[in-house]
């Protein structure tokens, strides 16, 4: 597999995670993977409540390690930007701390 | 999800740099949650201090509970977390009732307390019962229990948007919103604790040994009680901002710097009164 393709592979994981992931924060009941899309923000589209999207960085971090640190890296970040977040900013994010690539 | 048993309940706690030589916990207001510090507040302390974050019983993602919500309960219940976290002696930030929380657990349990930032605490006897009760010009405890839920409700709807209020979305967080309100009003002794809760003793404030920050908007409807506060316990340096009651959740990044201010340099005394 070519250097592309393995990021893509690795893009693909992790998106598939985050969305299982995105549901068990959310419920089954209100959402399914297919409804959720790389380009919905959290808070707007999602319409995620504050303690889901903590839940949600737990979860990531249990998931992917220390590295995945969304605490840290969203401490940067005002609210307004936390606000807009989407969910391919996130899975880019991830992407470079596990595999050192954008 | 982070959760400890502390006197029969889960409670959800997360933790930052839990190297820091010292530890700072945080207590969110009555109805809201460790989010509000997570993001933003909590990792500026976290730069140099054990940052300890938790949802007090039947709020966030912490166990519903029955009874105890006064503030010597909660105070306990504070406690407890310490000693299933081993924690010696904390720093408190607290919020409102989380401030209130503060407050009382520097009173009873001095020997275990450091410093305290309080960030807009009301009267404990002028409490959200009393607010609503004026506002909505209601007559008994019971029209409380009954009404609160649908008045919260009313003020959260207001926040959405037209668009907002038929998505799917909105419809989860009103209902995850109204029952957390009704498991608070009709299943818990919440409102009865809260009618019930005596103001601070002087003597108590006065026994206070902790140096305190007092931090409260210039528009807060409990700057009585600031003023109050301020004149008794001995040692409090006391900061005015321009806004109101929600002035922290408004601008947690700079009340956070504000508050490492003052844990990082009051343990000089260079501005105590």
């Amino acid at each position: 597999m070519d250097i592309v393709n393995q990021q893509n592979e690795t893009k693909a994981s992790i998106t598939s995670s985050l969305k299982k992931i995105i549901v068990e924060v959310i419920g089954e009941d209100f959402i399914s993977e297919e409804e959720i899309n790389i380009e919905n923000t959290f808070t707007e589209d999602l319409e995620m409540e504050s303690i889901e999207i903590v839940q949600f960085a737990d979860l990531v971090k249990s998931k992917y390690g220390e590295k995945a640190n969304l605490t840290k890296w969203m401490s940067d970040m005002d609210l307004d930007q936390i606000i807009h977040l989407k969910l391919q900013e996130v899975i880019d994010f991830i992407n470079q701390e596990i595999s050192g690539q954008n | 999800m982070a959760t400890i048993k502390v006197n029969g309940l889960k409670v959800h706690v997360q933790q930052l740099n839990p190297k820091g030589s010292e530890t700072i916990i945080l207590i969110p207001g009555l109805l809201g949650n460790l989010a509000q510090w997570y993001f933003n507040f909590a990792p500026i302390l976290a730069k140099k201090y054990h940052v300890v974050m938790y949802d007090l019983k039947s709020h966030g993602k912490s166990e519903k509970g029955k009874s105890g919500f006064d503030l010597s309960n909660m105070a306990t219940d504070l406690l407890g977390l310490m000693n299933q976290l081993h924690i010696e002696k904390t720093h408190i930030v607290g919020y409102s009732f989380g401030a209130q929380i503060a407050i009382k657990f520097a009173i009873e349990y001095g020997d275990r307390c450091g410093q305290i930032a309080i960030l807009e605490a009301p009267s404990p006897k002028h409490s959200m019962v009393y607010e609503v009760m004026r506002e909505h010009n209601l007559k008994t405890l019971d029209e409380v229990k009954k009404q609160l839920p649908s008045i919260v409700i009313d003020k959260v709807k207001n926040q959405f948007s037209e668009d907002q209020k038929t998505s799917k979305g909105a419809k989860r967080i009103l209902k995850s919103t109204m029952k957390v309100f009704q498991h608070l009003c009709w299943e818990t002794t919440l409102i009865n604790d809260l009618d019930q809760e005596q103001d601070f003793e002087e003597e108590d404030l006065h026994n206070i040994a902790a140096n305190t920050l007092l931090l409260y908007g210039t528009d807060s409807d409990c700057l009585e009680e600031s003023n109050k506060l301020n004149k008794w316990i001995p040692s409090t340096h006391y900061i005015l901002k321009k806004g109101g009651h929600w002035y922290t959740l408004e601008n947690p990044i700079e009340v956070a710097e504000d508050v490492t201010h003052f844990f990082n340099t009051s343990e000089h005394n260079i501005f105590f009164n």
